[in-house]
């Protein structure tokens, strides 16, 4: 059974994308596929020219795309420093990897990520002691060490309160722009989506319904997009 | 007839449940009428006031010492003293057979865990992981098997009496049933942080390493914590022929009949077996 | 700063340490291994792969094997009884008053581990010494400390349940009994089922101990068959106790399977 219709997209350096529709959409598929977890049924995918499909999970696939999760992306029982700190072991080889579960490696890079994303004195707490919204920015320190060409984001905020998934996506954003990188994430707040996108995409059903710049999508699109379904007051779908 | 209940072949459905429910009761009575029946083969009727009164007899005169000459065992201090060491030994033993077992168990339960093995942690599907899987499973399922008695019986062939065998004996059977346990725990990891740890470049051994381990660790010391409260009340049967702490002397108090002995020890594990539940119970609550 | 597992690097120690000492309380000498004791060893498990099959020694085994299953399902149904009146007790959940339901769960407590610190098979040797050899020892001997480790664990799963369905219920005017039956117990039965199946399995393994102090079945075949250094008959009698283990287990995984969603 095919998830996904036939599509064809095709991302610059640099664009800031939104994948907006109702959940069965294909949005998780579709990112699935540019992370490496699914292999596409058929046809490609290619970065600067070269081709993804080929590569398995690893250094290689992690210096081209990285992800974050809605949640559970870090593992609880390590600190925020550790967690940050995977984002490098793709680098590192194992006996280093090892070396730093007792001796943290290459500390500062971890700190300062932690700083950039404002919660350096939360370092040495486990994870899964943290709130929600401070897991989300420790994944996102991870993926600033990790600093892939492409981040991927897989409904980001999904499991935050409102203030708290603004503040994420305005840090999302800021650091795609400083580091000049590509983002692509599902959302399903659209008046986030409106705000820290360059380009929004349509999908219902596997199909691409609009592919427009972020300002070029008007209330009545999203309207058709969500047709079943009930659009909120402040802008998320019921 | 009522079609759920039946299946192609016309045949009503057995449901799982309903099968135990009635093996389990079949297997009562049959147990019951067995054992009743070879009871009153052996002559003397169990459920008779003579049991009864012997019974009492054996706790009020030979385990109190209520009318007995001389002074009670459990009411002599230097009966306490002689035997305090063999208590210190028994709790020896048993953190000796905790750390054989805790340390067998930490060396092998990865290989017996079905998802790093052969399922989605193991990046390619190879043979070799599916044979170690099985070894390692069927060393757990055979030292778990066999209860630490036998163990002790069959290694007291190799090693001088002591605290080693009846340790060896109880760390082999309890390696078993911990390695089980935390492959388990393994095997029903939340996968998701592990898939993250792949996505962020991971190679097989550093997701071993980084997301299995530092989830699995945690659990596994609770269950070691937890099995070194059942190795201690075991520490006295397999004292009995590894000739070991207090069972040993446990022993030699019931085949020479001094049974003010007897109640002196059972007294002394009643307070072992308190104070390492209550320490278990601390470490973990600090393991947590 | 700390590294992996923060606090827990003094428990690490202190695990480490009490391990240390354990091993340095062993005596340690050249006599500790027995001379021979290698080859004894070897040979025991040499036979591993040489198991006596003639028809008598299976016989054998199957009537060994029933002797130890009935102990174990006997003293068991004996723990039941024991453990489900006590268990309830001991959650504290049947009674209303403070006052009386604490002295009671405490001293129903008391009762439930003073059961379970004596061993089964010391209990067995005292019921023998006191009545004389009987296979009613062996079952009250499994019977009293299961029945006290069954009554912590259920009274554990009892108090554990969920509290919201039965504030709906006692909303609805059900009294503290009706709570119990129509919802405590049923929403916990599972888990407790699940326990027991492991404490059968816990008792083949006592059953067949019980041999040590004169009764039959599996274990008294096995010390029989080692005191006759016959160690290929030996592994025969325990490749049948490994057989019904893993039977229960795996009889035990699949209801756990079917009862738990």
């Amino acid at each position: 059974m095919a998830a996904l219709a036939p599509v064809t997209l095709r991302v610059r350096r640099g664009e800031r994308v939104a994948i907006l529709g109702p959940s069965g959409a294909g949005k998780t598929t579709l990112l699935a596929m540019v992370a490496g977890e699914l292999q596409p049924s058929s046809g490609a995918l290619r970065l600067d020219g070269r081709d993804l499909g080929g590569l398995r999970p690893g250094r290689e696939l992690a210096r081209r795309v990285g992800l974050i999760h809605q949640q559970f992306d870090l593992v609880p029982n390590l600190s925020a420093l550790h967690n940050v700190l995977v984002g490098r072991i793709g680098e590192w080889g194992l006996v280093r990897s090892l070396v730093s579960l007792v001796w943290p490696q290459e500390r500062p890079i971890a700190m300062a990520a932690l700083a950039r994303v404002g919660i350096a004195e939360r370092a040495p707490v486990r994870a899964g002691r943290l709130s929600g919204g401070e897991q989300q920015r420790v994944a996102i320190a991870r993926l600033l060490v990790q600093d892939p060409a492409i981040m991927l984001a897989d409904e980001p905020v999904a499991s935050l309160d409102p203030a708290r998934a603004d503040e994420i996506m305005q840090l999302l954003a800021g650091i795609a722009v400083e580091g000049g990188k590509t983002v692509v994430a599902s959302m399903h707040l659209v008046d986030l989506a409106r705000r820290y996108f360059t380009r929004l995409i349509g999908l219902r059903n596997g199909v691409v319904e609009f592919d427009l710049p972020a300002d070029a999508v008007t209330d009545a699109m999203l309207e058709r997009l969500y047709a079943t379904h009930g659009l909120r007051d402040d802008g998320g779908i019921v | 007839m009522n079609q759920s209940r039946a299946t192609q072949f016309g045949l009503p459905r057995l449901s799982v449940v309903g099968v135990t429910i009635a093996g389990l009761l079949a297997l009562a009575v049959a147990s019951w009428v067995f054992v009743l029946a070879a009871g009153s083969q052996q002559g003397a009727d169990f459920f008779s006031l003579d049991t009864l009164r012997r019974g009492w007899h054996f706790v009020a005169q030979d385990l109190l010492g209520i009318d007995a000459a001389g002074t009670p065992a459990f009411a002599r201090w230097s009966a306490w003293k002689d035997t305090a060491p063999l208590a210190y030994r028994t709790v020896a033993m048993s953190v000796l057979a905790i750390g054989i077992a805790g340390l067998v168990a930490v060396a092998t339960f990865m290989f017996g865990a079905r998802n790093v093995m052969m399922g989605e942690l193991a990046p390619y599907g190879s043979k070799a992981g599916t044979l170690v899987f099985v070894v390692v499973r069927g060393f757990f399922t055979f030292t778990r098997a066999i209860p630490e008695l036998i163990w002790a019986m069959i290694i007291i062939f190799m090693f001088a009496p002591g605290i080693l065998p009846g340790a060896l004996a109880l760390g082999i059977h309890n390696a078993g049933v911990l390695g089980k346990l935390s492959s388990e725990i393994v095997e029903g990891l939340d996968r998701r942080p592990l898939q993250a740890l792949r996505s962020a470049g991971a190679g097989r051994m550093q997701v071993l390493a980084y997301g299995v381990l530092p989830q699995a660790l945690p659990r596994f010391l609770t269950y070691l914590f937890y099995r070194w409260e059942i190795i201690i009340r075991a520490t006295i049967v397999v004292g009995f022929v590894a000739a070991g702490g207090l069972g040993f002397e446990f022993g030699l108090a019931m085949a020479h009949l001094k049974y003010t002995t007897v109640t002196l020890l059972l007294i002394w594990y009643l307070l072992l077996v308190v104070a390492v539940d209550v320490a278990a119970a601390l470490f973990r609550r600090l393991a947590k | 700063m700390a590294g992996l597992f923060e606090g827990r690097r003094l428990l690490t120690l202190a695990l480490l340490g009490a391990f240390a000492w354990s091993l340095a309380s062993v005596s340690w000498s050249d006599r500790l291994v027995h001379p021979g004791g290698l080859n004894a060893v070897g040979e025991i498990f040499g036979d591993l792969v040489h198991p006596e099959l003639s028809f008598g020694i299976l016989s054998d085994a199957i009537g060994a094997a029933w002797e130890t299953v009935a102990y174990a399902v006997a003293g068991l149904t004996l723990a039941l009884l024991i453990g489900l009146p006590l268990g309830a007790v001991a959650s504290g959940v049947l009674a209303r008053r403070s006052a009386s339901r604490l002295a009671l769960v405490s001293s129903t407590r008391f009762v439930l581990a003073f059961f379970r610190s004596i061993h089964e098979l010391v209990w067995a040797w005292l019921f023998i010494a006191a009545a004389g050899l009987s296979p009613m020892a062996a079952v009250l001997a499994l019977g009293i400390p299961y029945g006290g480790i069954l009554g912590r664990i259920y009274a554990d799963l009892l108090n554990d349940v969920p509290e919201a369905p039965l504030r709906a219920l006692r909303n609805s005017g059900a009294s503290e009994w009706r709570v119990f039956w129509h919802g405590r117990l049923p929403m916990a039965l599972p888990d407790m089922l699940s326990y027991s199946f492991y404490r059968l399995e816990c008792g083949i393994r006592s059953a067949a101990i019980m041999s040590f102090i004169g009764l039959g079945g599996l274990g008294r075949e096995i010390q029989l068959s080692l005191d006759d250094l016959a160690y290929g008959r030996m592994w025969t009698f325990v490749f049948f106790l490994a057989a019904l283990v893993v039977l229960v287990d795996v009889w035990s995984s699949v209801v756990r399977k079917r009862v738990e969603v």
